[in-house]
């Protein structure tokens, strides 16, 4: 089963993507960037990061550029507090491949997730 | 020899810019800004000064001085681009980045070729109004290299501009956009090199362009553009017909001295120049202020309405940034808990049967629920800050208590306590003792935070005149950085994990309706300082 990896603070919502996801893929979570990074140099088969945007510390931009640049191959689905193009335009710039706004429809988590893994 | 006319107004600009550039430069010469604007106002004085040497000096001279002062322009392009490159913030900076040393190395070579050789200026073109030099053959190259750069540092500067969001800043970058365009309009001065016979007013150009970046670099509060449009077409009538009447005079001084002697001596023209050029600045002055009470009728009200629309403008926008912030951060915080039980809800009628799940819904949508209503709350108690009920108060006792609540948390990161507060001393002020007991809280539990082992609290008060109560509260924590130290009674703003940005509002605005003052200094790595001061209230 090909392995998602969550990454937000928030307690709530990373209970709320295992419950929507769970059934489908096996799935990682963490609550802060250092620890997602720590898990993607550590685990080859995730093919899948949903990302928040604000984090304390490292925020999620930042994880993205280094996702980016350190594991091309792995999909960055920004998932954002913030409905404001200029947040999505930046993540899309940094070559986020998938944004999400909170709170977000159970089936754009699925279709978006599908679509990265077949 | 006689004066030729066009050096006087050379000369007079490279004065008056290479002073600009001293005075920016002594202001703050810590500054990387005012370095580079230094150094470009030091090249237009190489270009303006021995230029206007050259126009009185004969041809062999000239060409000679001509040539320095050429070189003086070659290196106003690369200057000008590091200059905006050093104050941009943006990503603009990055191209310029890459084309500032090619282009200073280039300007060296450029400048041994204008000394040393003859490729790029040879012989002088003689005008009616003056001597001037002869572009050769890789002089349109020169051109262009040189149009190119300061091509491209207007683009940062524009850019910069478009990211700068309204306030202060803008009215600032929008009159070195200003000023560059009219330093652009130099780039005429190019023209006579070519043999077309056309005045050079450079000299013009890049003294209005030196006056408004020098104004914007250090005056932070500016006034409307238009009003300064206005001004300086007056100015400018007004300071060329003294510069003509100056003319006059040096002249004459000329005739006269010739007479007395017998002989015309350069260095009696450029002494007499000089006495009554120190000797015109009075006079302007006198002149600008004529100009102020008698043209521009009402100017000291105008310009003090112009100061408050600005003032007024500035103030709106911080409000609608503040508002943005609060907005933003509220968004945040609420998305987050309405994710949870809006996915959680969807899922109920699928999983009803599934008690680990029916457990799971329970927890997390009682707790995100409480979550979003003590948002509301703390957002209610911060907007409407409940008029404090003042009562008679030992304020001594209340630090006493609200240290003691926090004795565990103390113990827990050990940190050693020093308190010089007399608990036995009571000091008596009129306050409600539930909100400074809030507001001492919020500032002492940030203190514990920001040192997470073996740090130092110090407490202290003292009673200052008139009754003033001062209270200190120092940690030896990380501190603060200068940027967020601006935003630190902003609220949503915050740096700490899990923090909603609201505690320190909340405290400053329990300080103010206490009608006392909250003060802050920190220092990154060294600890932070917090004083309170509350007057003895009527």
């Amino acid at each position: 089963m090909a392995k998602i990896l969550i990454c937000d603070d928030e307690l709530g919502v990373r209970e709320s993507l295992k419950l929507i996801l769970g059934d489908f893929y096996s799935l990682i979570a963490v609550d802060n960037g250092e620890a997602a990074l720590e898990v993607l140099k550590n685990s080859t088969d995730i093919r899948v990061v949903f990302l928040d945007i604000k984090m304390p510390k490292l925020t999620g931009l930042d994880i993205l550029t280094s996702i980016k640049e350190l594991h091309p191959s792995v999909k960055v689905v920004i998932i954002s507090g913030y409905n404001s193009v200029e947040t999505a335009h930046e993540a899309s710039k940094l070559g986020a491949d998938g944004y999400i706004v909170k709170p977000f429809e159970s089936k754009d988590v699925l279709n978006v997730a599908g679509k990265y893994i077949k | 020899m006689t004066i030729t006319p066009i050096s006087i107004p050379n000369f007079l600009s490279s004065l008056i810019v290479g002073y600009l550039g001293l005075f920016v430069i002594i202001k703050n010469p810590k500054s990387k800004n005012h370095w580079t604007f230094f150094l470009t106002t030091t090249s237009i004085f190489t270009w303006l000064f021995f230029y206007s040497i050259a126009y009185n000096s004969s041809t062999e001279n000239a060409e000679f001085l001509f040539r320095i002062g050429a070189i003086g322009v070659t290196f106003i392009a690369p200057l000008i681009l590091i200059h905006y490159v050093a104050m941009s913030e943006s990503n603009a900076s990055r191209i310029g980045k890459l084309f500032s040393l090619p282009y200073l190395i280039s300007a060296f070579f450029f400048a041994f070729f204008i000394l040393k050789t003859n490729f790029i200026i040879n012989g002088l073109y003689h005008y009616p109004w003056g001597n001037y030099l002869k572009g050769q053959n890789l002089y349109l190259l020169y051109v262009t290299w040189f149009l190119f750069c300061t091509t491209l540092a207007f683009f940062i500067l524009l850019w910069e501009f478009k990211k700068t969001p309204y306030g202060h800043k803008k009215q600032r970058m929008k009159w070195q956009v200003f000023a560059f365009l009219m330093l652009s309009l130099s780039s005429v001065d190019f023209l006579p090199k070519f043999g077309i016979n056309f005045v050079p007013f450079g000299w013009l150009t890049v003294l209005l362009y030196t006056g408004i970046t020098t104004f914007a670099i250090i005056k932070h509060k500016l006034l409307d553009i238009n009003l300064f449009i206005k001004r300086s077409i007056l100015y400018t009538t007004a300071i060329s017909s003294i510069t003509l009447l100056y003319f006059i005079i040096v002249i004459l001084l000329e005739r006269i001295s010739q007479n007395l002697i017998g002989y015309k001596s350069i260095s009696i023209s450029m002494t007499a120049a000089l006495t009554i050029a120190i000797l015109f600045t009075p006079i302007k002055n006198w002149i600008q202020k004529l100009i102020d009470t008698l043209l521009l009728a009402g100017t000291p009200t105008e310009l003090a309405d112009q100061n408050r629309i600005l003032k007024d403008e500035a103030a709106r926008a911080q409000r609608l940034e503040a508002v943005s912030i609060l907005a933003s951060g509220l968004a945040h915080e609420i998305r987050n808990p309405l994710t949870a039980i809006k996915t959680f809800a969807e899922y109920l009628p699928k999983k009803k049967n599934d008690p680990e799940f029916l457990n799971q819904f329970s927890t997390i949508v009682s707790r995100e629920t409480d979550r979003i209503n003590s948002l509301v709350q703390q957002l209610l108690d911060f907007s409407k800050p409940s008029a404090p009920a003042l009562e008679e108060h030992d304020i001594r006792k209340i630090i006493h208590e609200t240290l003691d609540l926090l004795n565990s948390r103390l113990i827990q990161a050990n940190i050693t306590l020093k308190n010089s507060i007399p608990k036995a001393e009571p000091h008596l002020a009129l306050l409600d003792a539930n909100q400074i007991r809030q507001a001492l809280l919020n500032i002492l539990m940030n203190a514990i935070e920001a040192m997470p082992k073996d740090g130092h609290l110090t407490i202290d008060d003292e009673i200052g005149a008139g009754n003033l109560y001062r209270i200190t509260i120092s940690d030896t924590g990380c501190g603060i950085s200068e940027e967020d130290l601006k935003h630190l009674f902003d609220p949503f703003y915050t740096k700490k994990d899990g923090g909603t940005g609201l505690g320190l509002s909340i405290t400053h605005n329990i300080i103010k309706e206490h009608n006392g003052k909250i003060l802050v200094a920190s220092k990154l790595g060294v600890g932070t300082t917090f004083i309170i001061e509350l007057e003895k209230s009527a």
